[in-house]
């Protein structure tokens, strides 16, 4: 069995290039946090009960 | 209703009426609820017209809907189906059935003057209806839009 290089995984996973990794899977699960956001949206007052719209004839 | 009144943009999820007044046992029979984007601010009295070229979604379908409230209060219906709505087009909610038992859900509405925002015909099969310058109150609840890929690959790249 070959074993594989160390210095090529290492290689991408020191200094700047994993500190940026770090921050982009960081930036990304803020983006999943905030996708995952629910609301409700109220649209208009209560200015005249009427009957219907849903209106039996 | 219009996009400045709704103020989201995001997945639907559920849409709510407001009753002013208890209600027992409204039924109407092959209910539906869709949803469509519409570049107009008000409707005329073509149905079809309404959408603005635009496709409507079924979110909500009942051979029999029962509708009881005991007052002031919210009653509504899960969407089928997350309805995707962009934020930038105004929106139409409308309702069908072939056949009721003559009860009515008072609800809430607001005054629309002069514009039109309602449209309404007794007739299942109509392709007029008669309009009115109120609005049902409403409440939609959501989902907050996604972030595009497009976004998130500008992310990506800040990172490269």
């Amino acid at each position: 069995m070959t074993a594989r290089p160390v210095r090529n995984i290492m290689g991408t996973l020191t200094g700047r290039r994993y500190v940026m990794r770090v921050a982009l899977v960081l930036t990304v699960m803020l983006v999943a946090v905030g996708a995952a956001q629910a609301g409700t949206a109220i649209v208009g007052a209560k200015e005249s009960p009427q009957k219907g719209p849903w209106c039996g004839t | 209703m219009l996009a400045g009144e709704l103020k989201f943009a995001g997945d639907v999820t559920r849409v709510d009426w407001n009753a002013s007044a208890a209600a027992t046992g409204a039924g109407f029979g092959d209910a539906e609820i869709t949803l469509c984007e519409t570049p107009l601010s008000e409707v005329t009295t073509s149905f079809v017209g309404n959408y603005g070229g635009n496709t409507p979604a079924l979110i909500y379908s009942n051979s029999w809907l029962v509708i009881t409230t005991t007052g002031d209060q919210w009653f509504g219906f899960d969407c089928a189906k997350p309805f995707a709505y962009g934020g930038s087009k105004n929106l139409i909610v409308e309702m069908r059935w072939r056949r009721d038992n003559e009860t009515t859900v008072p609800s809430w509405h607001f005054d629309t003057k002069p514009a039109f925002r309602n449209c309404a015909v007794g007739t299942y099969a109509a392709e007029q209806g008669k309009l009115g310058t109120w609005c049902s109150r409403h409440r939609f609840t959501y989902t907050a839009a996604a972030v595009s890929p497009t976004s998130l690959g500008r992310i990506r790249a800040l990172f490269r």
